[in-house]
């Protein structure tokens, strides 16, 4: 059997083996002998103070040999790292989410999460296909990205770059969800000239496509109206500049975008549009002025196709108002006092209607299922199945609620999403339409809220950055080991 | 004429009664301290290292004991001259808390 004090001399020894190789030859058979010396009957192992003493009496060796020239320089060398070391990992670009598995379906939970400061960005971590996108909280207000896949919120900042000024309390600039999911349109409410920007929210790439626009000295404003069910095509609107909180702009260009291909052409010039929906086969539009009494379906070629005669004070109530099988397309009472005609596409905070009814898409006078009505004010925001909506809706001023509605009767309470109290208000709910006839309804599980926004974690790097220089100096100072009187020692051995 | 660290203060006013080697060091530094201040052997060589380095310090002479090498240290003139002139400072520091110390009466 092995002596103790074998065992420890081989493991203090195989300590020592990574001192430099003269060094260790000059002094390792007098630090073994004084290390024994020290050592308690019987002890088999280095204590773990020793080991640690002696690791740091390796590097110290190795520093003055390999690097002892920079020592003056040591104190800024250091100081640099550690706030680079931190400052970088913080400017590092987040992880791309989990791709989503193809045929797993969509979900929601059956309650949202609550509004936080720090939820991180959809570049800094994209979450990957998104179910819903609404706007939390306010001056400004977030504009929230929800995974269809799981419970991961992002915060949509191309909106947030896009923004309106100060004058306009920093309004995040009018965003829409595409129907799978997978990407966003992001306008602008007024900038130098018009553009409108397609986020993939599976990795976060941006492309900025140039739209043309009626030339202002106002600069000029993109709104992003309704994404064709297959997303091929994207109707937007270019105005002149605008402020959104003072002056909403209905008056413009219409145009469509085929994201795929970068190809733009204008439908409508100097038209005046509230609100379009795609018919599903994304063959045609419906088009609410807001000056007309009837709805009209045009071609992709701006040609009227026919007019729908619409209700007194009734609208499209956003891009979701077609059912998926073309039959039907919903109108409804526009809230007096609405304050943004584009709102659906995530203006300025909820702007819902009181009734919701339904007209017949062909114009042939076909039989339509009676109105929706509500207590309180819903919106229309997709189509769970030709017979089904979807609508969000008021709950007891505690932030939202969205159920599905059967056309011929039935409600069932599908989620919420608080809002938090006064500075949070939600608003602007979009889902992504193409995901909603398989959506499962999913336990709200803790969110997923990604990296830290910059700020947060400059903060923490300059935190980290005191830690390390506090552990520095602790280390200095544990060099020399304080320590109470001992009692009577057993590593006192002779001392020769 | 730079300022001694407590360890290397320690280490020369151990060798300042003659000429030892590590084991020794470390328990007469112990025993300095009143058991306040263990050296662990990393920090004990590193001290004497830098010691050397400084010309403060000396090889005396190596012994082998029980099949162990055994070196001895002792202080150079230059390293007694640089602990009497700590502790002279030392001095001076102490006396001067103690001065005021008693003139608050607190000192038993």
């Amino acid at each position: 059997m092995t002596a103790p004090s074998d065992s420890l001399e081989r493991r203090y020894r195989r300590l020592l083996r990574w001192l430099p190789t003269d060094y260790r030859a000059a002094r390792e058979d007098e630090m073994i002998g004084v290390l024994l010396q020290t050592a308690r009957p019987g002890q088999r192992r280095p204590d773990p103070a020793d080991a640690a003493d002696l690791i740091y009496a390796v590097a110290r060796v190795w520093c003055q040999r390999v690097w002892c020239r920079l020592r003056p320089r040591l104190p800024a060398i250091i100081a640099a790292m550690a706030l680079l070391l931190p400052l970088g990992v913080a400017l590092l670009p987040g992880a791309a989410g989990p791709p989503a598995d193809p045929g797993q379906p969509a979900s929601l939970p059956a309650r949202f999460a609550r509004y936080s400061t720090a939820t991180g960005s959809v570049s800094d971590a994209p979450p990957g296909r998104a179910i819903a996108l609404y706007q939390h909280g306010s001056e400004p207000a977030q504009d929230i990205v929800l995974s269809a896949d799981r419970a991961a919120y992002r915060q949509l900042d191309l909106a947030y770059a896009h923004r309106a000024g100060d004058d306009a309390f920093d309004t995040p600039a009018p965003a829409l969800l595409s129907p799978d999911g997978t990407r966003v349109a992001v306008g602008y409410f007024q900038a130098k000239s018009a553009s409108l920007s397609i986020q993939d929210l599976a990795t976060g790439q941006v492309t900025t496509h140039a739209v043309p626009a009626p030339s202002h000295d106002w600069g000029a404003g993109t709104i992003p109206l309704a994404w064709s069910a297959r997303g091929a095509q994207v109707a937007f609107l270019t105005t002149t500049g605008y402020n959104p909180s003072a002056s909403p702009r209905s008056v413009g260009d219409l145009g469509i975008l085929e994201p795929g291909t970068g190809r733009v052409r204008t439908v409508l010039r100097n038209a005046n549009v509230a609100a379009v929906a795609f018919a599903p086969d994304g063959a045609e539009l419906a088009v609410q002025d807001p000056t007309r009494t009837s709805l009209r379906v045009i071609g992709l070629d701006g040609t009227t196709r026919r007019l729908l005669e619409l209700p007194a004070g009734m609208g499209l109530p956003g891009p979701a108002a077609w059912s998926p099988d073309g039959r039907l397309i919903a109108v409804a009472a526009a809230r007096v006092g609405c304050p943004d005609l584009h709102d659906v596409s995530g203006t300025s905070g909820w702007c819902a209607a009181g009734q919701t009814r339904f007209l017949d898409a062909t114009a042939q006078r076909r039989p339509v299922p009676p109105p929706l009505s509500a207590t309180s004010r819903h919106q229309l925001v997709g189509w769970s199945a030709a017979d089904r909506v979807l609508l969000v809706g008021e709950q007891d001023n505690a932030g939202v609620a969205l159920v599905e509605v059967g056309l011929s009767g039935g409600v069932r309470q599908v989620s919420t999403i608080p809002d938090g109290g006064g500075d949070t208000p939600v608003g602007a709910v979009q889902l992504a339409t193409g995901l909603l006839g398989d959506l499962h309804v999913r336990e709200p599980l803790t969110p997923d809220r990604g990296r830290w926004p910059l700020l947060w974690r400059i903060g923490a790097a300059i935190m980290v950055t005191a830690g390390i220089w506090t552990a520095l100096g602790l280390l200095r100072r544990l060099r020399v080991q304080v320590t109470a009187p001992p009692a009577a020692s057993d590593a006192e051995g002779s001392a020769g | 004429m730079s300022r001694l660290q407590e360890p290397s203060f320690l280490i020369l006013t151990a060798l300042a009664a003659g000429a030892q080697h590590g084991y020794g060091i470390i328990k007469d530094v112990q025993d300095l301290s009143d058991g306040a201040v263990t050296l662990r052997v990393g920090t004990l060589y590193g001290a004497l290292d830098r010691l050397a380095l400084q010309g403060l310090v000396a090889i005396d002479r190596e012994e082998i004991v029980d099949s162990r090498l055994r070196r001895y240290y002792r202080l150079t003139q230059a390293g007694a001259k640089q602990l009497a002139a700590e502790a002279a400072r030392q001095r001076r520091q102490a006396a001067a808390a103690l001065r005021r110390l008693g003139a608050i009466e607190i000192l038993p």
